[in-house]
């Protein structure tokens, strides 16, 4: 097995000098925030501001920050050498002040408050995190305290979520149904409505028979509240859009080196491309160490044989070192078959070792760092 | 393999912290069930267009995989539609209607719905159908904390009609021990292991019948400490044999596993041990004697 060294790692200190957004993406439990932390450290210590955001409800990042807790606002994490802030977005705290920032009056504001939908489920409102998410995002771009912004996405299993989600929100409040809702209470009726009247009027009766009388008279106005802030969400998610797509704005896709993630890699790639968002990187997180070629020897057997046995094994000491090393490049084979499916890709690539304990002090996440700048130094078994 | 599980439930949902392997977890339970009767594993919204285990395409149309073993993902609207058509009589009418824009919107417009009607789906497979099992592979923690709390939520925001009846019959069927258990699934890793807690309390604090937890890709130890110390002390004066030092990160894994297990203390839980292979229909024949042998076992 021939060793090959990877070439990777070369642009880092140029993405986190030049990068006014560094977006972090990928499935869960790949180490997303791991590595919007660690970036922002680096970004710290080669002297930008610099404010990590994150939108996971597990609250790891504070964890990971050595914080007793992340706050909707930005706080300051002690790093040596570098001024860096962490903050974890709040997403019933964020829903409620952008309604209160974008309600065209208190009596809306406040039936919005009070409705049950918005009560209970407002958190099931597809799109509905990726929108607050999107709100943060620009309020922190548009403050003049930091230079550097980097944001932890939510898991996606679809890519773009974060993107696509405020979009879905935005059309669905646009859309026909809520149209059709809006309709008979004369509320910013459009004129291409009244045509239908008739026919919705049947539509209305099919959907109260499939859900219950009641239930639409809450959700239209639920609806019919929510979507008088239409017109600031449209202008705010074009906005963001536009951020997005700035030659600073990059994004890194996190990933594990198994093939089901590697695979979604491939797709994040191809859907960011298409919408000519600039990717700065593909971050593979635990890559097994290769431990070279190299056997045990006659010698390293007899040495590890001679030493005092423990007392309940039953294969030898030398025969169960011999298990772990294979063990071991069993592992790493398996990481580097998969990661042929990066081989097409054109971007740069970073390799983060397995580290054999969970990363959750400000040590390790420097650590991490370390290991990311000089990840070009990874080898695989191949 | 023919022990089966000692879970009389009928639906079975995994879930834990994303990337701890719970589609891995919930294949082999689905084989393990399936030696015992036909057997039924769900996703939920899945976008994958292949499931990444068995490597066979996934649609809402349950597929016969294996002898016994069904595979299908659930999507909203699917079940949406096929909710409609059962419940509306001469729901053909409809037909251009259900497939139209402005239903789309409606569903994503009413919060809680397309939730609402995945569980429906759910329930409809564990309630009414041949399956002998339902398994789920859930989404992770949060979100699945999320959509079982749909039910619920939507008895109390929608007091009356169909839409109240069944979000009642789904929490029924969540809350009663005899038909659901939720699995949490986890790695023996400090973080995950804490997440398994939160979902354990979560299931608790709400009656739902939960556990064991299984713990993936455990590493044993191979090396008593003396042996490790002997071990380090080698490493230390020649550094560099490669056997010498995997041995050493080995022996270091297992103890750093060991203390982030003693996280589960006081909570039933499985140890499936770190396989070396590909995942692939292998692997989950190897998970799936451990698990039926480890949980026949205690």
């Amino acid at each position: 097995m021939a060793e090959r060294l990877l070439n990777a790692g070369f642009d880092i200190p140029a993405m986190i000098r030049d990068a006014r957004i560094i977006v972090c993406c990928g499935a869960g439990g790949v180490g997303k925030t791991t590595s919007a932390a660690a970036l922002g450290i680096l970004a710290a210590q080669a002297g930008r501001s610099v404010c990590v955001m994150t939108i996971d409800p597990a609250r790891r990042l504070a964890q990971a920050m050595g914080l007793a807790h992340l706050d909707d606002a930005p706080q300051a994490v002690a790093v040596p050498n570098g001024r860096l802030s962490a903050m974890m977005l709040n997403p019933k705290h964020t829903f409620d002040r952008m309604i209160e920032t974008y309600s065209p009056s208190e009596r809306v504001r406040d039936s919005i408050f009070a409705n049950r939908y918005y009560q209970e489920l407002s958190s099931t409102l597809g799109g509905s995190r990726e929108l607050i998410a999107m709100e943060r995002v620009l309020e922190i771009a548009g403050s003049e305290e930091f230079d550097l912004l980097i944001v932890d996405t939510p898991p996606a299993q679809h890519a773009l979520d974060f993107l696509d989600g405020p979009r879905r929100l935005i059309d669905m409040l646009d859309g026909s149904f809520t149209r059709m809702l809006l309709a008979p209470y004369g509320f910013a009726a459009r004129a291409q409505f009244n045509l239908f009247q008739h026919s919705s009027a049947a539509m209305m009766k099919f959907l109260e028979r499939l859900t219950g009388v009641g239930m639409l008279a809450d959700l239209s106005e639920f609806l019919l509240s929510f979507s008088s802030m239409f017109e600031g969400l449209k202008e705010r998610s074009h906005r963001v859009m536009a951020l997005m797509s700035e030659a600073t704005t990059s994004f890194v896709l996190v990933c594990a080196p198994a093939s089901a993630s590697l695979r979604q890699v491939e797709h994040f790639a191809s859907r960011l491309g298409e919408s000519d968002l600039n990717i700065g990187g593909v971050l593979v997180n635990r890559v097994h160490e290769s431990f070279g070629t190299e056997e045990l020897s006659a010698a390293d057997i007899r040495l590890l044989d001679e030493l005092l046995p423990g007392q309940v094994a039953s294969q030898t000491l030398s025969e169960r070192v011999d298990a772990a090393l294979q063990d071991a490049r069993a592992l790493s084979a398996a990481d580097s078959a998969a990661l042929h499916l990066l081989d097409e890709l054109a971007q740069a690539r970073w390799y983060v070792p397995h580290f054999n304990r969970d990363l959750h002090s400000l040590d390790d996440l420097l650590e991490f760092a370390e290991k990311l700048v000089d990840s070009g130094s990874v080898s695989l078994s191949g | 393999m023919t022990e089966g599980l000692p879970y009389p439930e009928k639906l079975l949902i995994i879930s834990g912290k994303g990337g701890v392997g719970k589609t891995v977890l919930s294949s082999a339970l689905a084989a393990v069930c399936a030696s015992s009767g036909p057997t039924i594993l769900l996703s939920l919204n899945g976008s994958r267009p292949a499931h990444p285990v068995f490597e066979v395409p996934v649609a809402y149309e349950p597929r016969e995989i294996l002898p016994d073993l069904w595979i299908a993902d659930v999507d909203s609207l699917s079940a949406v539609r096929e909710y409609v058509k059962r419940k509306v009589p001469f729901s053909g009418l409809y037909d251009s209607f259900l497939t139209s824009r402005m239903f789309r919107d409606f569903a994503e417009a009413a919060p809680g719905f397309q939730e609402l009607m995945c569980l429906g789906k759910i329930y409809d497979l564990v309630c009414e159908s041949r399956f002998a099992r339902v398994i789920v592979d859930a989404p992770a923690t949060g979100h699945l904390m999320t959509l079982l709390d749909v039910p619920s939520a939507t008895a109390k925001v929608v007091q009356v009609g169909p839409l109240n009846h069944n979000a009642r019959k789904i929490q029924d069927m969540l809350l009663d021990p005899e038909r659901t258990r939720v699995l949490l699934a986890t790695l023996p890793e400090e973080m995950a292991i804490q997440e398994a807690r939160e979902l354990h309390e979560f299931c608790v604090e709400r009656r739902i019948n939960t556990g064991p937890v299984l713990v993936n890709q455990h590493v044993a130890r191979r090396f008593e400490a003396s042996e490790v110390e002997q071990l380090l002390q080698l490493q230390a004066a020649d550094g560099l044999a490669a056997g010498i030092r995997a041995a050493c990160a080995e022996a270091e894994l297992a103890a750093v596993q060991e203390l982030a297990l003693t996280g589960l203390e006081g909570m039933d839980h499985l140890l499936l041990p770190r396989l070396t292979t590909h995942v692939g229909e292998d692997l989950i024949q190897r998970l799936a004697r451990h698990l039926s042998a480890e949980s026949s076992n205690g």
